[in-house]
């Protein structure tokens, strides 16, 4: 997104999401469960829960999976580590444990 | 300005493979998802509810509404861009695609079963629902 305010007023007035959280520079909706992320600047990122992100990292990459990112915490409290299918689709695994 | 309410979930996102059964076989037995349904050109994984579908072309994610055209036609007075009109799609859906003010593309659709009017939440519940007209039948 490069005007977050715009974008977040769609989502809400016009889309009729219902707004969870909003930051400077992310805003989360939520779509029946699933929650919707706008992000100032960057692309689409979908996340995917793991049980534990070092033992799906460590399994996954056994099995030959490419990663571009190793697992590492995020300051929203995350652990996380992104994956590419092979034709290059990006998936970050991500785990919520404080 | 008053919430338009139509989107329900978020029942659907596609990724584009150029190689079907090799995508396939990573997202099933590497990834371990579970496969719900696979054709020549098609392929659907769930991911605890949502449905994961493997085909040609771009990511699109899918939103479902309760009506396709009256979602149309409200969000249109309120100003949303459509690239595409309300149009039935051979897998059952009835389809219109939004797009946001950044250029972010959605797919409204919704799932109606043409014998009975059974609103269905997603491809594969009407699927399910539609061997059940066929056991009638």
């Amino acid at each position: 997104m490069s005007d977050l305010k715009r974008a977040a007023a769609f989502y809400e007035n016009v889309l009729g999401l219902k707004k969870i959280r909003e930051w400077s520079n992310y805003v989360v909706f939520d779509v029946g469960g699933v929650q919707l992320g706008l992000k100032l600047g960057g692309k689409l990122e979908i996340f995917l829960l793991a049980d534990n992100i070092e033992k799906a990292y460590q399994s996954l990459k056994e099995k030959g999976v490419k990663f571009v990112t190793q697992p590492m915490d995020q300051p929203w409290g995350a652990r996380t580590a992104t994956f590419v299918d092979p034709d290059g689709n990006m998936f970050t695994l991500e785990h919520f444990k404080r | 300005m008053e919430k338009s309410g139509h989107v329900l979930r978020m029942p659907h996102i596609k990724i584009g493979v150029s190689d079907l059964k090799k995508a396939v076989a990573f997202y099933e037995n590497i990834v371990g998802l579970e496969k719900k349904s696979e054709g020549p050109t098609y392929a659907i994984f769930n991911v605890g509810g949502v449905e994961l579908g493997l085909g040609a072309g771009r990511l699109e994610i899918f939103l479902l509404v309760d009506d396709v055209d009256k979602a149309c036609q409200d969000l249109k007075e309120k100003g949303a861009k459509f690239v595409t009109e309300p149009r039935d799609q051979p897998w059952g859906a009835r389809i219109a695609t939004i797009v946001d003010p950044e250029g972010n593309e959605f797919i409204l659709e919704s799932f109606k079963c043409k014998i009975c009017g059974k609103f269905c939440q997603s491809y594969l519940e009407l699927v399910e629902h539609m061997k059940e007209h066929k056991g009638q039948g």
